[in-house]
């Protein structure tokens, strides 16, 4: 039985220009203690389909799914404030940018107490162990001193631990990161991604890594989804997938970026998609990746539905698979 | 046979606090030097906060260091003796190019300035020299008509380039140019950059903090950590052997995520 | 959020503006009241300051002993009350538009002047006019002209020594602001001098916040002119100025209400449909407020 499970999950934004479809029948199933991860470019809806998860859509947004299970509760059949219930009390975000998303005029101990007090309440006491305890978990050694200090006064990596620190005082069975180190500098961005791990050890606390960066991917995930246009393209085990990609946009965003270490000879070019990644409210017909792929022909104007492929699922007519026989 | 773009010893600080009372400086810049070539590239590498940024303002004209000297074409272009034109030899390509694109002007308009200001062209001249650079990036002629907001991110960036190329310029630095671009679109840029350096002999100076796209970019690397320049010298070198130990590490966090045992 | 794309520019703004009602109003009172002040003096029936002694205190039309001579009635005096209102609105909006372009175009240039002075005297002349700003306009203009003397020059000048630090101060932060943009920066790079960095790349942008800043001038004005006028300070009797003409009907609001109804609600009206169109320029150039 999976922690969580969501099938045809679909996300509408209702602007002044008509609907957007944000996420389109994505299908997720993590179980406890997993590591997955979410690959995408911007627009790529993998964010949306986060906060979809986390129910912190914005009023504008409407989802829609076939299933959605937590932790063995059908959230389908539950009234709104039960379903935010479950989901708070199991379910814990962090995003991009730690600096912003904490208050700048209040100190950081008063917002860690504050998460405690919603969370678990206690005495005053209770509280301030608790918050030293937690700090001490995601690896803040000065946690009296810290506790005092305002978001401005911390660098981009501590603020970011302390966001960890706010998540984890839910408790939750499932955190969700969502780009947790792209604003941070390369050698914090590994400190950064031990701890996520280490907690996830320790917790066994099921972790959803959204990230554009496949080099984070290859080591902390069991599984990759890849997101383009709003919907999941090509997903299977991290390994397989990376070693040989079956739908052409996986092929192309691993090729793009020159990896440090592959010893490059100067002025080799890069592989590359022709054009640019599609808004939502301008997308393509059939094939979303049609107009841009190399692969592409007269039956790519027709919509490729998600089909299963040794064991991994693309969303393309023609993967690049190498026939055995 | 003096080089094409010499720095050394170049110094910066701020003043940090505003009242004039207390004079606290900030030291960004201590002593960064370099040498580049026609068709060379140069790439400047560091975390935020090292002084790339601030290196970058200065190799481009738009601040002045506490010391030091540049050299282009071996004369002192610091010293007031005589008047360089920084703008028509070394141009700058900005990170964010939506940002660096006047919202309330037309593409055309905008890469009119740099040919108002540097050349005698008519109108007809700059048009054509205009229609003739939109094509050097990939963009077609008739884009110029139209405004900033209509084109995608990697569109305003080949627009960036295109305004950096209208004077022929020796050196071009580009600060972080494809950082804010989806990755597809990102090897775009770099091609096409690599392409019109072929084409056009140009000497890059290349801001990043992305060493994988610098080792597939540079000939020559200079490793900035809190202004202090840590190492410089071929790519090769520098990445298989670095002599300093924050080389090392920033070596290491940049091959890629590895799992603690 | 996203920023308006800002070169959608003046037809996007009209639409915005057109939809919202109250700006509509107040666009169209303004479009009156502005025709009848141009046109004034050739439709009033009589000479401002003719006097009919023999019809003194006459009430206007709508009231059983109203004369059809006398559209809005007469004053104490035996002067139309209608021919003095169409005077007064050609004198106080002219005053006005004086006032205001004066204090505009000087506090425009300080305020770009002292955008590029260096630190130390930007922040001596920015303190200067932050102390001028801390007072209300009404006292400090009655400041002034009770050291300069009353009189209706006076209180011109008085009035636009009120007006100019609130132009100086959005002019210099409006163009501060623009300057620290890339595309101002790219401008220097591109090799535009000073000068034409001003007039061709910062200037066109900062004059939305100009618009906007010479709307709500005009009201505040308007209402500081009428009330010098009204305090014996500006204008004075015989002209027809609606703030004096206020203060002189001032002895017979008991039993003759209309002599000081009347222009109250011309300066009431005026005001009111310049802030409407005011708030309604404002919201529509302001890109933070229509998302």
């Amino acid at each position: 039985m999976g922690l969580l499970q969501v099938e045809n999950l679909s996300v509408d934004f209702q602007t002044d220009n008509g609907i957007i479809p944000a996420v389109d029948r994505a299908k997720i199933s993590i179980n406890a203690g997993q590591v997955q991860g979410v690959i995408g470019e911007s627009g790529s809806g993998k964010s949306v389909m986060a906060l979809a998860i986390a129910g912190l859509l914005s009023p504008a947004a409407t989802m829609r799914a076939d299933l959605f299970n937590l932790d063995g509760h059908d959230l389908t059949r539950m009234s709104a404030g039960e379903r935010q219930k479950l989901i708070s009390n199991n379910i814990s975000i962090i995003f991009q940018e730690p600096t912003s998303s904490l208050n700048p005029s209040l100190t950081i101990g008063y917002q860690l107490d504050e998460t405690i007090r919603f969370h678990s309440g206690g005495t005053r006491k209770q509280r301030y162990d608790k918050a030293q305890e937690l700090l001490l978990q995601v690896g803040i050694i000065d946690g009296k001193r810290r506790y005092k200090e305002y978001p401005h006064q911390l660098s981009g990596g501590l603020n970011q631990r302390v966001m960890i620190a706010m998540a984890l005082a839910c408790e939750p069975k499932l955190l969700i990161a969502d780009e947790p180190t792209t604003a941070l500098d390369v050698t914090v961005q590994s400190q950064i991604l031990d701890l996520l791990l280490k907690l996830n050890e320790e917790h066994n606390m099921a972790l959803m890594l959204i990230t554009h960066d496949f080099s984070i991917l290859s080591e902390t995930t069991d599984k990759v989804y890849v997101m383009y246009g709003g919907q999941i393209v090509e997903s299977g085990r991290t390994y397989k997938l990376l070693s040989q990609p079956y739908h052409p946009y996986t092929k192309a965003l691993l090729n793009s970026v020159p990896h440090y270490g592959m010893h490059y000879r100067k002025g080799r070019r890069l592989f590359n998609l022709k054009g640019s990644t599609p808004s939502l409210d301008h997308l393509p017909v059939g094939c979303y990746l049609g107009p841009r792929c190399p692969y592409a022909n007269r039956k790519c104007v027709q919509t490729p539905e998600l089909r299963t492929l040794k064991g991994r699922k693309v969303r393309c007519h023609f993967p690049l698979i190498e026939d055995d026989s | 046979m003096p080089n094409l773009f010499t720095a050394k010893n170049l110094t910066k600080s701020y003043r940090v606090s505003n009242n004039p009372l207390k004079k606290s400086q900030l030291e960004v810049l201590h002593g960064v030097s370099f040498s580049l070539n026609p068709g060379q590239t140069l790439a400047v590498v560091g975390e935020s906060g090292s002084g790339k940024s601030t290196l970058a303002r200065i190799l481009v004209g738009a601040e002045t260091p506490d010391s030091g000297q540049l050299f282009f074409e071996g004369k002192n272009i610091l010293s007031k003796k005589h008047k360089f034109e920084w703008f028509k030899n070394i141009r700058l390509i900005f990170q964010d190019a939506s940002a660096s694109l006047n919202p309330r002007i037309t593409i055309h308009q905008s890469l009119e300035e740099p040919l108002k200001n540097g050349t005698d062209y008519n109108a007809t001249q700059r048009s054509d020299r205009i229609a003739e650079v939109l094509e050097m990036v990939g963009l077609r002629p008739e884009y110029a008509k139209r405004y900033p907001h209509t084109f995608s991110g990697g569109q305003r960036q080949r627009i960036g380039i295109a305004r950096a190329l209208l004077l022929r310029p020796k050196v071009i630095v580009a600060d972080e140019p494809v950082s804010s671009l989806d990755v597809s679109v990102q090897a775009q840029i770099i091609n096409l950059l690599l392409d019109l350096q072929d084409r056009l002999d140009l000497a890059y100076v290349f801001i990043s903090h992305d060493l994988g796209l610098v080792q597939h970019f540079s000939d020559k690397v200079l490793v900035l950590n809190n202004g202090t320049q840590e190492e410089y010298g071929p790519v090769s070198d520098v990445f298989s052997q670095p002599k300093s130990k924050y080389t090392l590490e920033l070596l290491d966090a940049s091959a890629g995520y590895k799992k603690p045992e | 959020m996203i920023k308006l794309p800002v070169s959608a520019n003046n037809r996007a703004a009209w639409t915005i503006f057109r939809q919202n009602k109250g700006a509509m109003i107040g666009a169209v009172i303004l479009i009156i009241i502005l025709i009848l002040a141009i046109i004034g003096p050739w439709i009033s029936p009589y000479d401002p300051a003719r006097q009919f002694t023999n019809k003194i205190l006459i009430p206007p039309i709508w009231s059983p002993a109203g004369d059809f001579n006398f559209f809005l009635g007469t004053d104490d005096l035996g002067r139309d009350i209608l021919s003095r209102l169409l005077h007064g609105a050609r004198l106080s909006l002219q005053l006005t538009f004086t006032v205001v372009l004066i204090a505009a175009l000087s506090g425009i240039l300080i305020g770009a002047g002292a955008a590029f002075l260096n630190q130390t005297l930007r922040s001596l002349l920015m303190r200067i006019m932050d102390l001028l700003l801390s007072f209300p306009s009404l006292l400090l203009a009655i400041a002034i002209v009770a050291i300069i003397g009353p009189g209706l020059p006076n209180a011109i000048y008085a009035v636009v020594i009120v007006l100019i630090p609130q132009f100086v101060r959005i002019t210099q932060s409006s163009i501060s602001d623009e300057l620290n943009n890339d595309y101002v920066m790219a401008a220097r790079l591109d090799g535009a001098s000073s000068l034409r960095l001003l007039s061709h790349h910062v200037w066109p942008n900062i004059t939305p916040a100009l618009t906007v800043q010479l709307t709500f001038s005009f009201s505040t004005a308007l209402l500081d002119i009428a009330a010098l006028g009204f305090l014996g300070l500006g204008a004075q009797p015989p002209m027809a100025e609606w703030g004096t003409m206020l203060s002189e009907s001032r002895a017979f609001i008991q039993f003759a209400p209309w002599t000081m109804t009347l222009p109250g609600l011309a300066i009431f009206l005026t005001v009111l449909s310049i802030n409407l169109v005011g708030d309604g320029i404002r919201d529509a150039l302001d890109p933070r407020l229509n998302r």
